[in-house]
């Protein structure tokens, strides 16, 4: 109880810093499609974020990267075509290369232990760690905006 | 549903098939006695044979002895003829000399004559020849009539001197008396010739009733034989008639469940792997739609939250219990979602896998599991090696704790440039060799059955240790690593 409150009041906080920095291009990794709205919905309300697109397959998604200057991936491992750790390996080791948020419902530790040597920056669980998602992106804007 | 009519079909049938059963049953029999004349033939043949030979050499015999007789009687009537002569020349002599000299071979002669006479009749009486014995009589009544003569002769030179006896020969009773008996006697030796004649005829037929019935013999068998060997042959080529047919039959039964085993093989592995699939699909469902809908209903149950803040706390509380029912739901669909299809296998590969299913086995059975993996993954292995392997270790760890009965387990995978190995090792009581076979094992056939579908080998029996069971797999790297277009592939 007391964290969703937290995340009110972080979330209510965000605004001041909105108009200085340019918002962070996100792209939506997600294979279904009634999460990709819902989490479209929720993103667009933040406006650290400009949601630049979705993908649904391994290979949309990378071609997004390859083509959209993409800053932040919400990755779900799980996808129509490939999965997210083709995505996460297609990324390279680069400074550059987008910051990952891996979303996802495969809870295993095995997967947040493969996912984190593959350079995820969060490691999440859709329905456990859902709300935490603005919270997260506001840290990486934080610590992109800061760095650049 | 309907017996009657379901029967009424099968008797005729099976009542055909007896009658034709017997048939080539009457058929045997009637061959075999057919077969028993000639048998019979060959054995009587021979004996009838021996005694027809037997009788031929006493008839042989006989006709020697009765040629003998007959010459004996030739020499005997000759004697006779000659004895006679002998007297009358000795009576002559005597007669013509007065020498007394002469007379000597008289009496002897005169002797013999009836002696040489019964014998004679002895001889005939026995040959059984009847006019003989009246000749015989005939003669024995002359010759007694010349020996009268010649004794009355020198009876009369005795009582009124030569004139009287020489007047006495001069009659021609005398010369008639010796012309009948010569005659008579001519005819015994005309009989006796005849009779010569008879007996060797009665031989020489003989001979050559025996040669033909020895030729007929000798054919006989030689027919025989032919025929045996015929039949021999006929048996012979019968019989492997028979085996070829039967070889052929062996090898269309054969070739029959032969094709019957590929068939049920190959709908075996298609049921396997339809099975594969369709976990893979509910898989899929229940992680896209179910998933989908439960974070859905997360997201919807956060914002609710946020308008209950500081709200009912009744109303929290049922909130909580939402939330944590949920969490539950979402808990079961990840479960019932690994143990379709484990979705490490698919993203993290087998060794990620088989590490989760061996920990999770050891959390929930207590078991002591040593695990060993080659330090770099077997990557790129196809999705069909993957599943298969992880499959076997799954049924392996499942059948170690349902029947084992064992308190470690070792799971090793080895990877070198020939093959894939996987060694699922326990400690138990272990398998015996009886049940390696049988229905516990229907997950062992199984097995079995989807390792040799990649060309692998599938072996299980006493761990090395003595204690416990070991199973050894081994897949060919060529037929693990190939991709090719399987029903597991897409399934990610």
């Amino acid at each position: 109880m007391s964290t969703i409150k937290r995340q009110q009041q972080s979330l209510q906080s965000l605004e001041p810093i909105e108009a200085p920095a340019q918002p962070m291009r996100v792209l939506l990794v997600e294979d279904s499609k009634v999460l990709t709205e819902r989490l479209s919905e929720m993103i667009r309300q933040l406006p650290e974020v400009d949601l630049i697109g979705t993908a649904d397959t391994e290979e949309a998604a990378r071609a997004a990267v390859g083509r959209d200057r993409v800053e932040v991936l919400i990755l779900d491992l799980h996808l129509r075509q490939g999965n997210g750790f083709g995505v996460l390996r297609s990324l390279g080791t680069a400074a550059d290369r987008p910051s990952v948020i891996v979303l996802t419902n495969y809870d295993l530790p095995q997967y947040k232990e493969a996912a984190m040597a593959l350079g995820a920056t969060y490691f999440m669980d859709k329905v456990r760690d859902y709300d935490r998602l603005p919270t997260v992106l506001h840290e990486l804007f934080i610590k992109t905006r800061s760095r650049g | 549903m309907n017996p009657p009519a379901n029967l009424a079909p099968a008797a005729p049938a099976l009542s055909h098939e007896s009658t034709g059963h017997t048939q080539r049953l009457t058929l045997t029999k009637s061959r075999g006695r057919w077969f028993l004349a000639p048998v019979a033939l060959a054995i009587v043949l021979p004996i009838a044979l021996f005694f027809y030979a037997e009788l031929g050499q006493a008839r042989l015999r006989d006709a020697s002895s009765a040629l003998t007789a007959s010459e004996w009687r030739q020499a005997t009537v000759e004697e006779f003829l000659r004895s006679i002569l002998d007297a009358e020349a000795a009576q002559r002599g005597f007669l013509l000399t007065e020498d007394k000299s002469y007379l000597a071979p008289y009496d002897p002669s005169v002797r013999r004559v009836p002696q040489l006479l019964d014998r004679l009749e002895e001889s005939y009486r026995r040959a059984g020849s009847g006019r003989a014995v009246d000749l015989i009589r005939d003669l024995r009544l002359k010759s007694g009539m010349k020996i009268g003569e010649l004794n009355s002769s020198l009876r009369l030179y005795g009582e009124f001197g030569r004139p009287a006896a020489v007047a006495l020969v001069y009659t021609d009773l005398g010369k008639k008396t010796v012309e009948d008996i010569r005659r008579n006697a001519d005819a015994l030796l005309a009989l006796e010739k005849d009779m010569r004649v008879d007996v060797t005829r009665t031989w020489v037929r003989g001979i050559w009733a025996t040669r033909i019935l020895i030729g007929l013999a000798t054919l006989l068998g030689i027919g025989f034989l032919v025929a045996s060997g015929l039949l021999l042959r006929r048996n012979v080529r019968r019989r492997e008639e028979e085996a070829a047919a039967l070889e052929a039959r062996n090898r269309e039964l054969d070739q029959v469940v032969r094709e019957r085993t590929q068939n049920l093989s190959a709908l075996s592995s298609h049921l396997q792997s339809v099975r594969e699939v369709e976990k893979s699909a509910l898989a899929r469902e229940l992680h896209d739609e179910l998933g989908g809908l439960l974070v859905a209903t997360k997201m919807d149950l956060m914002w609710l939250r946020r308008k209950l803040d500081n709200g009912d706390p009744q109303l929290v509380e049922r909130w909580n219990r939402v939330a944590k029912s949920l969490e539950e739901g979402v808990e079961l669909k990840r479960r019932i979602i690994e143990n379709l299809r484990p979705t490490l296998l698919d993203n993290l590969g087998l060794v990620a896998a088989l590490r989760w299913l061996v920990g999770e086995t050891g959390r929930r059975s207590g078991l002591i599991c040593n695990e060993l993996y080659p330090e770099e993954d077997c990557a790129e292995l196809n999705p069909e090696a993957n599943i298969t392997l992880y499959r076997v270790a799954q049924e392996c760890l499942t059948n170690i704790m349902k029947h084992a009965r064992a308190t470690k387990v070792s799971v090793e995978l080895h990877c070198s440039e020939r093959d894939v190995r996987l060694l699922v090792e326990d400690n138990g009581r272990g398998i015996t060799p009886d049940r390696v076979g049988v229905s516990q094992t229907y997950g062992i056939a199984s097995m079995r059955h989807r390792v040799s579908g990649l060309g692998g080998t599938f072996s299980i029996g006493r761990a090395p240790s003595g204690h416990g069971t070991r199973v050894d797999v081994t897949i060919p790297i060529d037929r693990a690593r190939q991709t090719e277009p399987t029903a597991a592939e897409g399934i990610a």
